[in-house]
Order: structure tokens, then C-alpha cells, then sequence
């Protein structure tokens, strides 16, 4: 199966699973300790490019993609920060996720211009936004050329039950993608008990093959409407948040959530746990290609 | 509910059991028959031109395609037959006149939104480059491609100075002013849009429109310049405690300030107790009674105590109570004074409340009551 090299798909699964909020503040914070990251946006909504702060419309509306996988041309990115550029989606993402179904040799065909990308050295990791599973074929070849898989999921029994769909997915698409585990988004910080049975419903389905991460993003809904009104990632948002003086929040009639630090160090914590899977993926692989080679 | 779960998936923790990677395509998935991505990636298979049938235009056969004379031709051979299996069995007649459930391949039908110049004619030799014109417009080639590691496009700049789009293999720009001095000299005076979008000068005309304004302002579609959303503004301008001086993201500026209360002070430093915040602590209950008791403001009783005995307490004198049960006590108190309790409860070692109950205790309680007194 044909690997894109340092790419991690995050999502699969039903909608509002918190896919492109994890994908986007994730591409953030590593961007923002200097990694040089790609944000591919595969959904047609473009929420993750109206997140990073562009509009889809003034930057291709998902022509380039779409121009890259059909044409032969090269991935136009779009800076969003230092460090991060961003594969714009937008209407023509769907034109594209037609053509693919109606050709044989989608993956191929779709994991060249990113190969191309990482083989110039322009970039540290791909980090893929999904759609919502089903929905578009893109999702099933990011799904079946990607290096790495993040999960999001909240809570009740449809998120679960999502999750148990994924299991089916991975095993229709004989993908070789590893799985990191999965990301428990949205649990309210005040609710312990939620916490410990969403997290042991998770680890119930994943069956040993990964953990659930240690992280928990908590619910905060004003703080991710305010920074997603803003352009700004929730890092971006609390450091602003910091510099406002209270007396000057009073004075300009400024809200500024009060779990919006709180959910932006979770958000770290949620990366640097990431950053540390990938390392001993990266390494449990190179062992396994080792023994595997030395049979 | 389905009982699946992923014990057949590939994860982190089965990377190194072999068990876990007999995929059901039979091979071993542990044996990492990945192999490593090329420095240069292979050639792309030859691109599928996505392309409108012409009314007129013969179909280039297709092997799974359905010919609808084909089935007209069996209808009308063996109608007898037809007619006989819908006695027999009506449930398996089959409807020529409806449309045929899944035709293979799926025509496409021409998006309204792509190019008319992409419509493909029909037959195109294997390796044939898709349509030149339009193509050449967009993207002209360069003539000489220098090697992809040459070709990186310029660093993007920190937000929120403008950043270019940029691509791997950027095409030379057309002849106009240096891409580098307009939209820089632009930015500074660009407000930021209410929606907090980065605008892209220059770009907008062609992306809003359709294909005619692609093909107008095709020479700068791998030049379009960005500009970032403004990111948290300088601190100074926050700390100045000046409302105007207030920078808000974009998205966030709300109704225009107004003073805090009829007839406030300029600003919210110069009133007494603007700053003030309400803090909860827990103290013994005996002393919460006592607190209540003598019907003042619980915060002016602390401070009162802390005036009058914070010198002892540094000096070693008090000590925290031992009380059953204790009562929530809510202080409006500035970050200063709060302060200056938090330092005098490390200094002995002791949490908020237990300084709080120590110079309550103090301020309330008869001498003779506390332990080191």
C-alpha cells in the first residue's frame, strides 16, 4: 500500500466528532514550535481553512487540489502562519471526490502531489482533515495512504458506536495506517464519572490495539466560538487573552471565556502526547523493519 | 449495537505482534511491505480529464457500459420470454424503460463551475498532456524547470505581513510590478475583515468569479498574496490600561465601551476597588458565625485583621484552629491585598484560608482562645 510519508490523518467517523477542531489546533501548536506543517483540508465545507482565518473562496475554493490530482499540476499551498500552509478546500473539493470514484487508481493518482511536496523538504508533517466518513471518497484514500490516524470522539453512544464503524472502515480498506488512538473531545471538566466511563468505553472498543490519549480536551463552547469567529487557534486566542488587563476587558465589554487557558493547555498537552506516539511508532516500526529484514 | 471493535486494526500497541497484522487480504501487514518513499516520486498515472459528453458526440466504448440499443435488441428478441418470467416470477421483471439502476462508469456531468475550456474532445492519445491553452494561461510552464529543491517558494513572512501562495514548481510570474512591494505596502492599511478572513489582494477578482476572471488573472495564481489575521496585538498596548488603546481581535470587538456605572471615574484605576475580585475560601464555621456577627464587610474585617496582626504572624505568633466543620466565605478583595495574605501564609507555611482563619481568629475571637497565644 502506497504510504504518504509523515502524514497523519485525524478523524473518520460521523460528523461533529471534533475532527477538524483537533486537526486545526494540532496543526497550530506544532506549527507554532516550528515544525513545518501542511494543513490538507479535504472537507468541502472547508472548516479547517475558514478556521486558520482564509476565506476558501479568495484562495482556489479547492481548485488546487483539484488541479493537482486531475492535471498533473503542482500542490498550491497557502500560507496561513509561519510555518503552516494549508491545502484550500472548498466547492471543487467535490467535483474532485466525483472524478476519483469513477477511476481505478485513485490512491495513486491522489498521493502523488503529496509525495512530491514531502520529497522537496518543504515540510515536516501532512496533517489531513477528513470529512465526515462516507461522504467523500477522499476520505477513504487519505485513509488508505496515510502514515498515521488520530481519532476524535466525544461521548454518548452514537460516538462510540462511530468508532466501532471505523473498525469495519479500516478493515474494508486494508490500509495500513497506524492507528495512535483516539482523542475524547468535548467532556465537561466537571463531570469525572463521564470522564472515567467515556474513556473505559473507548479503551472497550479499541481492544489493546491502542490507548485512549491521557488528554481529554474539555467542553468549552464559547472559547471555541470566540477563536473560531477570531481566525485565531485557541493558543493564539488565551495568549491574547493574557495581555487584556481585566480593567480593560471591563472597560471594552470583553468576554473572554474563563476555561479558555485551561482548554488551550489541554490542547498542548493533547500534542506533546501526540508528538510522543509518533516517535515510538516511528521507532517500534524501524524495529520491525529490522527484524523483519534480518529473517 | 455492534460489538466490533478494532482488534484486527493496526495500532500503536500491535505494531510489534505479528499476530495482529494478517490482514484480510491474506499478507502480513507487520512485514512493512511499505517501502520507503523514493527521494523521487514516481511519474502520476496519466490524469483523467473530467469532460462533458457532447450532445453529438460518439461515446468512446466502454467495457462496463450498458449500450441501451444492446438491450433494445434484447428486448426485441425474445419478448416472448420476457413476458413468460414476468408470469412465473414477477418480482424479477426488469424495467427497461427505467433508468439503469448503476451505470459504470458514472458520467459526470460538466460542473458548472470548471472552465468550458477543460472539456476534453474525445480520444485522447495515451500521454497526451490535458488542454494545453487553458493550462498554459493558469500555470505556464517554465521553460527551463530547475530542480524541485531550487524551486521553493519564497519563506512565507509572519503573519500578519502578507504571505504568498506558493507551490512546489512555482511558474513564472507575468510582467507587472514585483509581486514583493504591492501587497506589503498594502497590508499595513488593510483593516481586517469583520469575519476575521485573511483577504488576498489582488486574488478575489479571479476566485469570485468564474472562468473568465481565472483566465484574466491567471498569471498570479501561484503569486496571490495572503494576509494573515492579525494575531495578539503588542503589549503594550494592553497594559496600558487606556480603553482605547484596547486592540481586539478581529470578530471580537463588541458594542463600543462605556463607563462602568452612572458617573465612574475616568478610569477603572483610579476608582477604589475596581480591581477588586471576588475570592472564595472556606474558614471554620465557628468563625464564619463570628464574622456574621459583627455585620461588616468580611473583607474589611480581614484586612483590618491583617493590618493589625500580620507583623505578629510573621513573627511566628498564631496558629491554624482545629474546628469542625467549616463555611464557604466569599471576599471581594484586590489582587494587591490577596497578595500580600498569600505571602503571609507562605511565609508560615499555610494556604489562603488557613491565613484567612488565622487573622480572622485573631481580629475575632477572644485572646487566650488560639494555640501559641
Amino acid at each position: 500500500m502506497r504510504t504518504i510519508p509523515s502524514s497523519i490523518v485525524i478523524g473518520i467517523g460521523k460528523g461533529g466528532s471534533c475532527k477538524t477542531t483537533l486537526a486545526t489546533q494540532l496543526s497550530g501548536i506544532w506549527s507554532s514550535e516550528g515544525k513545518r506543517i501542511l494543513l490538507a483540508d479535504l472537507d468541502v465545507q472547508a472548516s479547517a481553512t475558514k478556521v486558520v482565518g482564509l476565506d476558501p473562496r479568495a484562495h482556489g475554493d479547492g481548485r488546487h487540489l483539484m488541479d493537482a490530482v486531475m492535471y498533473g499540476d503542482d500542490l498550491v499551498t497557502v500560507p496561513a502562519r509561519e510555518n503552516l500552509e494549508v491545502v484550500v478546500a472548498g466547492r471543487h473539493t467535490k467535483t474532485l471526490s466525483h472524478h476519483l470514484v469513477t477511476i481505478d487508481n485513485g490512491i495513486d493518482v491522489f498521493a502523488y502531489p503529496f509525495e512530491k511536496l514531502m520529497a522537496s523538504g518543504r515540510f515536516d508533517r501532512i496533517v489531513f482533515d477528513l470529512p465526515p466518513s462516507g461522504s467523500s471518497r477522499l476520505a477513504d484514500l487519505a485513509m488508505q495512504t496515510g502514515k498515521y490516524l488520530v481519532v476524535p470522539t466525544s461521548s454518548g453512544v452514537d460516538n462510540i458506536d462511530g468508532l466501532r464503524v471505523l473498525a469495519e472502515e479500516l478493515e474494508t480498506l486494508e490500509s495500513d495506517i497506524v492507528l495512535l488512538g483516539v482523542v475524547m473531545m468535548k467532556i465537561l471538566a466537571s463531570a469525572p464519572r463521564k470522564r472515567v466511563e467515556t474513556r473505559a468505553e473507548v479503551a472497550d472498543v479499541l481492544a489493546g490495539v491502542a490507548d485512549p490519549f491521557q488528554t481529554i480536551i474539555r467542553e468549552a463552547g464559547a472559547a471555541y466560538d470566540d477563536s473560531r469567529r477570531a481566525g485565531l487557534f485557541l493558543h493564539e486566542y488565551a495568549e491574547w487573552a493574557s495581555t487584556v488587563s481585566v480593567s480593560d476587558q471591563i472597560s471594552s465589554r470583553i468576554k473572554i471565556p474563563a476555561n479558555l487557558a485551561d482548554l488551550a493547555r489541554e490542547f498542548y498537552e493533547l500534542a506533546d502526547e501526540v508528538d510522543d506516539r509518533i516517535a515510538l511508532a516511528e521507532r517500534l516500526l524501524a524495529e520491525a523493519e529490522a527484524a523483519e529484514a534480518g529473517r | 449495537m455492534s460489538d466490533r471493535t478494532l482488534g484486527k486494526a493496526r495500532g500503536l500497541n500491535s505494531i510489534a505482534d505479528p499476530k495482529a497484522f494478517k490482514g484480510s487480504n491474506g499478507r502480513n501487514r507487520l512485514g512493512l511491505p511499505t517501502p520507503p518513499p523514493p527521494p523521487v516520486p514516481t511519474p502520476r498515472p496519466e490524469p483523467r480529464p473530467v469532460r462533458a459528453p457532447l450532445a453529438d458526440e460518439p461515446r468512446p466504448a466502454e467495457p462496463e457500459e450498458i449500450d441501451a440499443t444492446e438491450i433494445e435488441s434484447i428486448e426485441d428478441e425474445s419478448p416472448a420470454s420476457d413476458s413468460s418470467d414476468a408470469a412465473a416470477a414477477p418480482e424479477t421483471v426488469i424495467d427497461l424503460t427505467a433508468p439503469i439502476p448503476i451505470p459504470i462508469p458514472i458520467p459526470i456531468p460538466a460542473p458548472a463551475d470548471l472552465p468550458a475550456t477543460t472539456t476534453v474532445l474525445p480520444g485522447p492519445p495515451p500521454g497526451a498532456v490535458p488542454p494545453a491553452e487553458p493550462r498554459a494561461l493558469v500555470m505556464p510552464p517554465p521553460a527551463a524547470a530547475p530542480p524541485v529543491a531550487t524551486l521553493v517558494a519564497p519563506a512565507p513572512p509572519a503573519p500578519p505581513t502578507p504571505a504568498a501562495e506558493s507551490s512546489a514548481a512555482p511558474p513564472p510570474l507575468a510582467p507587472g510590478p514585483p509581486m514583493t512591494e504591492a501587497p506589503q505596502s498594502a497590508a499595513p492599511t488593510a483593516p481586517p475583515t469583520p469575519a476575521g478572513y485573511a483577504e488576498a489582494p489582488g486574488e478575489p477578482a479571479r476566485q469570485r468569479d468564474d472562468q473568465t476572471s481565472v483566465l484574466a488573472a491567471a498569471p498570479v495564481t501561484d503569486a496571490t498574496w495572503a494576509t494573515a489575521p492579525p494575531l495578539a496585538p503588542p503589549p503594550a498596548a494592553a497594559a496600558s490600561h487606556a480603553p482605547a488603546t484596547t486592540v481586539l481581535p478581529p470578530g471580537l470587538a463588541l458594542a463600543p465601551a462605556t463607563p462602568v456605572g452612572a458617573g465612574a471615574p475616568a478610569g477603572p484605576l483610579s476608582s477604589p476597588g475596581a480591581n477588586r475580585k471576588r475570592r472564595e475560601l472556606t474558614v471554620p464555621t465557628v468563625l464564619a458565625e463570628a464574622l456574621d456577627r459583627t455585620g461588616i464587610n468580611p473583607a474589611d474585617v480581614v484586612m483590618a485583621g491583617y493590618r493589625r496582626h500580620s507583623e505578629a504572624i510573621y513573627a511566628g505568633y498564631g496558629g491554624r484552629m482545629m474546628a469542625r466543620g467549616r463555611t464557604r466565605l466569599r471576599l471581594s478583595i484586590s489582587d494587591s491585598e490577596f497578595e500580600q495574605i498569600t505571602q503571609l501564609g507562605e511565609a508560615r507555611g499555610w494556604n489562603r484560608s488557613e491565613t484567612v482563619a488565622v487573622i480572622l481568629a485573631l481580629e475575632l475571637l477572644t485572646p487566650g482562645t488560639l494555640p501559641g497565644s
